[in-house]
C-alpha cells in the first residue's frame, strides 16, 4: 500500500466563503473513499482541486510524492481522472469517439490504432453501450453519456478515478452495475476510487474510508466503519436520520412518522 | 444529429466513410477547378484550356487563362478554404457547430480599416494589407479583453466580447459610409458584400492556406479533445488556455488573410464544415482537410456564378454565397438539436 494523493493543510474556498479548513486528507492505493456532505460544501471543488483543474498553493497536494502543479497536464492526467459533474457532448461526435478521447494522455502518435479502438469497444461493452458506439453523444440520454464519459475513463485507466455523483442519473440497476464496474477496474493494489454521492446507504455500504465536509471549514475522514454512524449523518446534513440494521450493516433512513 | 431514419451508423460504413468523403471532395475540387478555369465570356474549350495551362503560344486566350482565370481560379480556392477551415476551427473553439469565422468580428476590423482607408484616399494597392491591419487589431482586442485564467469560463465571455466588438466595427462602417462621397460608395460597397475580381495573386494565399491546415492538422488530436469542453481537455492533459489562444489566433490569421483579398464573403466558412460533419466526417483529423476541400470547390463555383451569370457585369460573389447560404443555413437549423 502506497500513498497516491496527499493533501496537507489544504484550504478551500469559493464566493468569498471558506468550505474546506486545513484538510489533511491522505489517499492509498487499494481505499475506495466517499465524499459526503449538504449542497454548496465544496465537494465538487475538491475534486478540482485534486484533479488539477483548481489552483492551490504550490505543494498543498502532492501526487505519489510530487507537487501536482509541478506535474505537466499529460502525466497527470495518466495518473489523474475526474468525470465531471456536467459532462459535455461533442460536436455531432459519435459515442466511440467520446470513449476513445480518452487514450490522449498515453498516446504519441497522430493517428488511431486498431488496438486503442478494441480497447474503447471493450470499454462500451463494459458500461453496455456497445450498441450505442455509433450514435451521435448529443442524442444520448443524460444516463447514457454519464456511461460513457464512465467508458472514457476506463479508457484513460488513472491511477487515481475521481467521480462527481456519478451515479445522479443512473437508475438502481445501472448503478450497481456501475459501482461493481469502478471497483474492479479502480479499487486494486496499484489504484484507487473517490466517489461524491449524495446516496449515504451506498456510499457507506460500498467505501472503505468517508471524507465528510460539513461546508463550513470543518471535515472528517476515516475508515467508514469508524465515521459512519448515525450521528454523525444527523449532524452532517442538519437532520434526524434513522439507523437500519441490514444484513450486512446500518442503512440510514427517515423516520417520516417521527 | 440523427440523419432521418439511420439513427446509427454502422461501424464499419463510420470507418470507411471518411475515404469515401475523401474521394468525393478531391473529384469535387479538381471539377470545380477546371469548371471555373473553362467558363468565361470568351468561349474556350477544355481541351485548350489544358494546352494553354501546360505550355505558352502567347495568344490572347493563353492570356485570359493563365493571367486573369487561373489566378482568380486559385485564389477563390484559397479563400474558401480559409474561410471554411478558419470556420471549423472557430466551432471547435466556441462549442457550437454553427460557429462562423466572422462571429468574433474579424472582418468587422478588417472593413472598418480599409473603409477608413479608401475615405482618407490611401492607394488601392495598401487595402489589403491595411484590411489585414484591421483584421488583427480587432482580433488583439477580443482577446485582450476575454483573457481568463480558467478553462470553464471564457468560451461564454469570449463570443460576447467578439459579438459586441462586431457591432462596434458595424456603427464603425456605418458612418464610414455616412460621411463617404457619393462617388466612392459603390467600391467600398463591392468590398463589403465580398468580391474577388482584384484577387490576382494566388501564392501568398495558397501558402498561408497550407501552412493553416498544416497547423490546424497538428493540433487536431487535441481539437479532438477539447470538443467536449475545455475543463475535459485539461482532464485530459490538453493545456486549454494554450489551445484557445492557439485556435483564436490560427482561425483570425486565416480569416484575416481572407478578408485582406476578398472582402468579408459569408456563409462558406459557417456551413462547410457543418456539411462535411453533416456527411459523417466528424473527427478534426477528417473534418478540417475535407473543410478546405469542400470550401475551396464552393466558394470557387459560387465565384464562377458570380462572374458569368450576368456577364460582361460581374456580381459580387459575397450577395451569391449569402443568397445560397442563408436557405440552406435555415435547413441546417431546422435539422439541429439541442439548440
Amino acid at each position: 500500500m502506497s500513498t497516491l494523493i496527499h493533501a496537507q493543510e489544504l484550504t478551500l474556498a469559493r464566493g468569498g466563503r471558506c468550505l474546506v479548513r486545513d484538510l489533511d486528507l491522505q489517499i492509498n492505493t487499494g481505499e475506495c473513499w466517499a465524499v459526503l456532505g449538504p449542497n454548496g460544501s465544496g465537494k465538487t471543488t475538491l475534486l478540482k482541486a485534486l484533479a488539477g483543474l483548481v489552483a492551490v498553493p504550490p505543494g498543498k497536494i502532492t501526487l505519489c510524492g510530487r507537487s501536482l502543479e509541478q506535474i505537466g497536464g499529460r502525466e497527470r492526467a495518466r495518473s489523474i481522472g475526474l468525470v465531471l459533474q456536467q459532462g459535455q457532448p461533442g460536436l455531432h461526435n459519435s459515442t466511440l469517439e467520446l470513449v476513445m478521447s480518452g487514450h490522449h494522455p498515453h498516446r504519441r502518435h497522430w493517428w488511431d490504432t486498431p488496438g486503442e479502438y478494441q480497447a474503447a469497444r471493450d470499454a462500451l461493452r463494459e458500461v453496455g453501450l456497445d450498441s450505442q458506439a455509433e450514435q451521435d453523444t448529443q442524442t444520448l440520454s443524460g444516463g447514457e453519456l454519464r456511461r460513457a464519459e464512465i467508458a472514457r475513463l476506463l479508457v484513460q485507466s488513472p491511477a487515481i478515478a475521481l467521480l462527481d455523483e456519478p451515479f445522479n442519473h443512473l437508475d438502481i440497476g445501472q448503478q450497481v452495475g456501475m459501482i461493481r464496474l469502478l471497483r474492479k477496474h479502480f479499487v486494486r493494489e496499484d489504484k484507487a476510487l473517490l466517489l461524491v454521492s449524495h446516496d449515504l446507504n451506498l456510499a457507506t455500504q460500498v467505501a472503505s474510508h468517508c471524507l465528510l465536509l460539513q461546508g463550513d471549514g470543518r471535515w472528517s475522514a476515516g475508515a467508514t466503519a469508524e465515521l459512519a454512524a448515525g450521528a454523525a449523518f444527523s449532524e452532517l446534513f442538519q437532520f434526524p436520520l434513522h439507523e437500519y440494521r441490514g444484513p450486512n450493516g446500518s442503512y440510514w433512513g427517515i423516520d417520516w412518522e417521527g | 444529429m440523427v440523419i432521418s431514419g439511420t439513427p446509427d451508423r454502422g461501424p464499419r460504413l463510420f470507418q470507411r466513410l471518411p475515404r469515401r468523403l475523401a474521394l468525393l471532395a478531391l473529384l469535387l475540387s479538381l471539377s470545380s477547378l477546371l469548371i471555373s478555369i473553362g467558363t468565361g465570356s470568351s468561349d474556350i474549350s477544355l481541351s485548350e484550356v489544358f494546352t494553354y495551362l501546360v505550355s505558352d503560344d502567347g495568344s490572347t486566350s493563353d492570356r485570359i487563362i493563365d493571367q486573369l482565370r487561373l489566378p482568380r481560379t486559385l485564389s477563390a480556392f484559397a479563400v474558401g478554404g480559409m474561410l471554411a477551415l478558419a470556420g471549423a476551427l472557430m466551432q471547435v473553439l466556441l462549442r457550437n457547430p454553427l460557429g462562423d469565422p466572422y462571429v468574433l468580428g474579424v472582418s468587422g476590423g478588417a472593413s472598418s480599416a480599409v473603409l477608413a482607408g479608401m475615405l482618407l484616399g490611401i492607394p488601392t494597392l495598401w487595402l489589403s494589407p491595411i484590411a489585414f491591419i484591421g483584421a488583427l487589431l480587432s482580433t488583439v482586442i477580443v482577446f485582450t479583453l476575454a483573457r481568463s485564467r480558467t478553462a470553464d469560463s471564457g468560451s461564454t465571455r469570449l463570443l460576447l466580447t467578439g459579438i459586441i466588438m462586431a457591432a462596434g466595427w458595424s456603427a464603425l462602417i456605418s458612418l464610414t459610409l455616412s460621411l463617404s462621397p457619393a462617388m466612392q460608395l459603390p467600391g467600398m460597397l463591392f468590398w463589403l458584400m465580398g468580391d474577388l475580381s482584384d484577387a490576382l495573386s494566388p501564392a501568398p494565399l495558397l501558402a498561408v492556406l497550407t501552412v493553416g491546415l498544416a497547423a490546424s492538422l497538428w493540433i487536431a488530436p487535441q481539437l479532438n479533445v477539447a470538443l467536449y469542453g475545455l475543463e475535459q481537455a485539461s482532464l485530459l492533459g490538453v493545456n486549454p488556455l494554450r489551445l484557445r489562444m492557439q485556435l483564436f489566433l490560427l482561425a483570425s490569421l486565416l480569416t484575416a488573410a481572407a478578408v485582406a483579398v476578398a472582402g468579408a464573403i459569408g456563409f462558406v466558412g459557417l456551413i462547410t464544415p457543418h456539411l462535411v460533419r453533416l456527411l459523417g466526417a466528424t473527427d478534426q483529423r477528417h473534418l478540417l482537410p475535407l473543410s478546405v476541400l469542400g470550401g475551396g470547390s464552393l466558394l470557387t463555383l459560387a465565384d464562377t456564378a458570380a462572374r458569368t451569370v450576368i456577364a460582361p457585369m460581374q456580381l459580387p460573389v459575397g450577395v451569391l454565397t449569402a443568397v445560397i447560404g442563408v436557405p440552406l443555413f435555415l435547413l441546417l437549423l431546422q435539422r439541429e438539436k439541442g439548440l
